[in-house]
């Protein structure tokens, strides 16, 4: 036991590890918060009043209640459509009376019941959720035990079929399978109530990746410090040097996978439960529709468990298992290499493996599978297992169950026996390759920021976010932007006198489409001429979504001109193109504070970890430890902050190319309407280097103030934290927009555009350019000459 | 001893690579070697073949993005999933459905074969974005992805032919530009590797620029339309063996319906059927099929059959030469007489096909109402030429 205290204090004494720990989870709980507020749509409290309402009814009167009231509700929505006029009432009468009919009813009468909200547009919207969210779960109700009770006639019929009825086929085999699954459970009793909270946990298989990354670190404190140092053969000769040690390691490490899992995934259960609610927790997990497959016998709160106990066991095998693997291929460096290829792999068989593929097994017997709680009790299937179908759950425990205890078994085994594969490559190749204990300052300083100082996890985790943000799937326009936009594309290009008869000409079509139609002569029957007012009103509707598109591209036609009468040949480009481009808000200036407060936990350190161990003066003491050490350091960080920017950078680039292709690069500034009233000449293409080059140069800048900030606060977790703060207030200046501030902060070079809003002069960029890159240059000099001298 | 350990397991496996590559034997690709080879005894209206198979026990189809079996034992038809809680919804978790392979109502990308005993079918991904060719049991399990992504883009753009499977990709290049490859990949190694043997350019905006293609004997013709032009394609030819690529015709072809007798049956300019023999090289107007056009104006074709044997051709007929929500469909010979008209569905997607089952003729159809209605119609090829029209309806459970 005191072994594993040890072990836990060796963890906790590194601060930098314990704040990425506490960050990853902080991201990871953000991002699913803000990924399940689409759910959230649903008023609670009105939905907890109707349910108590329906629950007092009969369950057939309920039903029907609910069907009428749905109804209603949608004819006042239609009636509002529709509009006040003749036709459009005709029109409602024709489309909808059958409707009221139902009720016994005439439409007027019907409608007139939910009179109260015609007015209330957000009030019938709320209610209107509500009751379509109950009515589908009291036709789920109804529709689970027909379900329940056909199952064996519906396996019948399967059987029968000619390709199915094989008795040693793996179908007809699994369907048996199923019918017996599904009887044993019997028909649970369903309860209405509150799920959107259910829908959204259990299905994060994201986040255990990072568990997995997290878990990495802490195996390359737990088992390579000492080997690298070299104490672990003198640890071996104490009195619980092998067994003890070594179960007291891999305790350590399980418990560390565990815990961060604990954080990440019990925490979204409680945002989930916050934000969304669960209901009652007591209900069958069959209650929620989308279990309605589920075979086992479960409580919801059961399932909400689970949905933390599954990820839990999935860590547990990993940390297991990495145990073994850093202990018997020794080296931290070829042990991170297969964790990372058994991941991979993991995933890519998770995530592409077909259900039914004749190697399913690989898919349901998987880490990341194992810890998708949401389509492990959602989706019914069967491991195919040499034609037997398997149930894929206990499969899985038990598969787990092994892998834990032989991870256990062999890593205290070949750690007492001191077995293990010390693989070594050619000398030759070493030579070069040869990254630990090398006395190159630069070759140094590399592994000291990417292990060390977890480079590696920050550009991970970068990469992750960089995924996160390109946008993936097409492009979809809504109708009135789709109108816009080729509208705009008709007159893109520089703007000219002609382009105002350009309007007159598309205003006089539109005029022209609008006068057909049908007139009082036209002999039609009385259902054509209803047919004839609806295609009218549909055309109507139409004219009056071009006229507004129109409209649109007038005003900022107007806007351009503004521009033009200063003598700038400004060109027309969409809003549709400019926009994703030319951001608006504080979304791009967020995005950078954000990638520098990661950058913080590597580059903070490069300098304060010597001071942090007292070697600083005997580093300055070695022949190259001044000016060598200095420049290797500050290479390091600038190669180190060039991929983190190159991450940070590529998915817009990404975006740009594959989805808002702009050809009008030559265009002046004064093009992108948000723009129109800078001062200056400068074409877009000049624009966006300036603006990436000044974004880059800012980034230096912020870079070498950490290196700086370190040699001042000399501790890691302090330079971490003041660096943080000082990046933090310096964007603060610019995302408040305090306006002569803002361009002398560092931070103005991720803020330019904000400057050509503001109708500044496109020179002003030159020289915000010129004073961050001498900011830059002061830093490091400043820096330069506290540590040479 | 530990390194002469290691030289000899390496010297071993060397060995074992090498002796193995000099007992492989180049594949030696026959017209026999491919038992599932392009049928070329019926063309059918709109593209050259419909996915569907026939085996003893029934029948294969894809129907909406759906994967069917009509059974012709029971006279059932059932998607091809044998998951007990299944609803085989199409509205929602489609996914879930072991039947859906793609969300193409018309089913035009579909592709579906069977092979021995295993089933070839196009199926979409999980994430619904790109195409896949994947070899299932007969029962629908044990499921293989042999191609991760091939484009559908129409009926024709998979074929199985003399040992090889061909197929295209649409891709993009580093330069940015788009291009459409077709490629064949020998049966045995699909997936493993595969040879381009045409690539063209296509614009950004054009979902494609090969239209059809057909291996023919030594011979791959396929045609080609220029990104962005709305004027006839070119018809080309790929030679397999000088693998030289040659244009037949310029501006001619419109789509390639299919082979009947070893010739190609062309659609092209206005609407005129073509004939091209690979053998002289000559196109030569398919003057019977012209002249049913000519003499029955008020008929326009939207579903259609030529069959060598019986000559058949199924025309929908509207009176006023638009799609009608229920046309008729009417068997003529060629000389253009009306033998019966069919009951069954007579929409453009759902172009007849003649199979043999069972030692029997059939004309197989999609049954009445195509789309809300699953059934297949099955008639005997005999009845139909006596004029007799009486479906065997294989229908939904």
């Amino acid at each position: 036991m005191k072994l594993l205290v040890y072990e836990f204090r060796k963890l906790l004494s590194k601060p930098v590890f314990l704040l990425l720990v506490f960050f990853m989870t902080a991201v990871l709980l953000v991002r699913f918060s803000m990924s399940i507020s689409e759910l959230d749509y649903v008023d609670r409290a009105l939905y907890e009043s109707v349910r108590k309402e329906m629950e007092a009814l009969p369950r057939e009167e309920a039903l029907l209640r609910l069907q009428r009231d749905r109804d209603g509700l949608m004819l006042v929505s239609f009636q509002k459509i529709y509009g006040d006029t003749e036709e459009g009432q005709v029109l409602f009468q024709h489309q909808f009376s059958e409707i009221a009919e139902q009720y016994g009813m005439s439409l007027e009468d019907f409608i007139s019941e939910y009179e109260a909200y015609v007015s209330d547009d957000e009030e019938r919207e709320k209610l209107q959720s509500v009751l379509n969210t109950l009515l589908e779960q009291y036709n789920y109700r109804e529709n689970y035990r027909e379900f329940i009770r056909e199952l064996p006639e519906r396996a019948e019929g399967l059987s029968a079929i000619s390709i199915f009825s094989y008795v040693s086929s793996f179908s007809n085999r699994s369907i048996q399978k199923s019918l017996r699954d599904y009887l044993s459970l019997g028909e649970a009793e369903i309860r209405p109530d509150y799920d959107q909270g259910v829908k959204a946990v259990g299905s994060d298989y994201v986040s255990i990746l990072f568990v997995f990354i997290l878990t990495l670190g802490a195996a390359v404190i737990l088992f390579s410090e000492e080997e690298e140092s070299g104490l672990m053969r003198l640890l071996q000769t104490t009195k619980r040097g092998r067994t003890e040690l070594a179960a007291a390691k891999w305790a350590a490490l399980l418990l560390c996978s565990i815990s961060f899992t604990l954080f990440i995934y019990g925490g979204e259960v409680v945002i989930a439960g916050i934000r969304l609610g669960f209901g009652d927790i007591t209900r069958s997990l069959q209650s929620v529709s989308d279990f309605r497959d589920c075979c086992y016998r479960l409580s919801v709160g059961g399932y909400l468990g689970m949905s933390i106990l599954l990820p839990m066991g999935s860590a547990a095998v990993f940390a297991s298992l990495m145990a073994f693997l850093f202990i018997f291929l020794k080296r931290p460096w070829i042990a991170a290499g297969a964790v990372a290829v058994f991941i991979g792999l993991n995933y890519l068989l998770y995530r592409f493996l077909s259900e039914n593929a004749a190697l399913n097994a690989l898919k349901f017997v998987n880490l990341f599978s194992l810890c998708d709680a949401y389509s492990r009790y959602s989706v019914y299937c069967n491991i195919n297992f040499f034609g037997i179908p398997v149930s894929v759950l206990p499969s899985s425990f038990l598969s787990g169950a092994v892998m834990l205890l032989a991870g256990a078994f062999f890593s205290v085994f070949c750690f007492s026996k001191g077995i293990g594969l010390r693989i070594t490559f050619p000398l030759s190749f070493r030579r070069k390759s040869r990254i630990r204990g090398s006395v190159r300052v630069f070759i140094q300083e590399h592994y000291r920021m990417y292990i060390g100082a977890f480079g590696i996890l920050v550009i991970a985790l970068m990469l992750f976010l960089g995924y996160r943000k390109t946008e993936q799937g097409e492009l979809l326009l809504s109708n009135a932007d789709y109108l816009y936009y080729t509208y705009g594309q008709e007159i893109a290009g520089e703007i000219t006198d002609d382009t105002a008869s350009w309007f007159l000409k598309k205003q006089e079509e539109l005029n022209l489409e609008a006068s057909g139609g049908i007139t009082e002569d036209t002999e039609l029957t009385e259902e054509e001429r209803t047919a004839a007012l609806f295609a009218a009103q549909m055309k109507a509707r139409e004219i009056e979504e071009k006229r507004r598109a129109l409209q649109r591209i007038q005003e900022e036609y107007i806007l351009l001109e503004t521009a033009r009468s200063r003598g700038i040949p400004v060109h027309y480009i969409s809003k549709i193109q400019t926009d994703p481009v030319f951001f608006e808000g504080n979304t791009y200036l967020l995005s950078a504070l954000l990638m520098f407060l990661i950058l913080c936990f590597s580059c903070a350190p490069t300098f304060s970890q010597d001071e942090e161990s007292g070697m600083g003066r005997l580093v300055h003491t070695s022949k190259y430890g001044r000016n060598r050490v200095f420049f290797s350091r500050y290479l390091t960080m600038l190669l180190f902050y060039s991929c983190a920017f190159l991450l940070f950078f590529l998915p817009y680039l990404y975006n740009w190319v594959r989805f808002y292709r702009m050809t009008d690069w030559g265009a002046p500034v004064q093009s992108v309407l948000r723009y129109v009233h800078a001062e200056g000449n400068m074409t877009l293409r000049g624009f966006s280097v300036l603006w990436i080059l000044g974004s880059y140069i800012s980034g230096t800048g912020f870079v070498f103030l950490m290196a700086l900030l370190s040699r001042v606060c000399r501790k890691n977790s302090t330079t971490m934290i003041v660096s943080a703060v000082v990046i933090a207030a310096d964007f603060l200046v610019n995302l408040l927009g305090f306006s002569v501030m803002s361009s002398l902060a560092l931070s103005s070079g991720f803020a330019v555009t904000e400057i050509l809003e503001r109708g500044g002069r496109t020179g002003i960029i030159l020289v915000i350019l010129f004073k961050n890159a001498g900011i830059t240059a002061a830093l490091m000099l400043l820096h330069r000459r506290v540590f040479t001298k | 001893m530990k390194r002469a350990t290691i030289i000899l397991i390496c010297i071993c496996i060397i060995l074992q690579q090498l002796l193995s590559s000099c007992g492989y034997r180049p594949e030696i690709l026959s017209e026999s070697d491919d038992i599932s080879d392009f049928n070329t005894t019926t063309v059918s209206w709109f593209s050259s073949r419909r996915p569907v198979v026939v085996t003893e026990d029934g029948l294969y189809y894809i129907m909406e993005g759906w994967l069917y079996f009509a059974d012709l034992n029971t006279y059932k038809v059932h998607p091809l999933c044998s998951k007990l809680g299944c609803n085989h919804e199409k509205e929602e978790f489609s996914y879930k459905c072991d039947a859906f392979v793609g969300t193409d109502p018309r089913s035009i990308g579909s592709f579906l074969e069977l092979r021995g005993n295993k089933l070839y079918v196009s199926c979409m991904n999980a994430e619904m974005n790109h195409c896949q060719l994947v070899e299932m049991k007969e029962d629908g399990s044990a499921r293989k992805v042999l191609i991760e992504d091939i484009s559908n883009i129409d009926i024709n753009s998979m074929m199985f032919h003399r040992g090889y499977f061909y197929y295209t990709t649409n891709e993009q290049k580093e330069n940015g530009k788009f291009v459409q490859q077709i490629r064949r990949t020998p049966i045995k190694k699909i997936g493993e590797s595969s040879e381009v043997l045409v690539e063209v350019d296509r614009s950004e905006k054009e979902f494609f620029s090969v239209l059809p293609f057909l291996p023919l004997n030594d011979s791959l013709f396929f045609t080609e339309q220029a990104p962005g032009e709305d004027t006839g394609a070119d018809l080309f030819q790929y030679d397999f063996i000088k693998k030289e690529k040659k244009v037949l015709a310029e501006s001619e072809a419109v789509n390639i319906y299919g082979a009947v007798d070893g010739h190609l049956i062309l659609l092209g300019k206005e609407g005129k059927h073509i004939e091209y023999s690979p053998e002289t090289g000559e196109f030569e107007e398919v003057v019977w099929l012209n002249k049913l056009h000519e003499e029955h104006l008020d008929w326009k074709c939207q579903a259609g059959c030529i069959n060598e044997d019986f000559a058949l051709m199924f025309i929908v007929t509207n009176t006023d030469g638009k799609l009608s929500l229920n046309p008729d469909l009417v068997v003529v010979n060629r000389e253009g007489n009306a033998l019966c008209e069919l009951v069954s569905s007579a929409h453009a997607w759902t172009s007849p096909q003649v199979l043999s089952i069972r030692g029997e003729k059939y004309l197989v159809i999609y049954g009445p109402n195509f789309g809300s209605n699953n059934t297949l119609d099955l008639y005997k090829v005999r009845d139909l030429m006596q004029g007799k029209a009486e479906p065997e309806r294989i229908q939904s459970n």
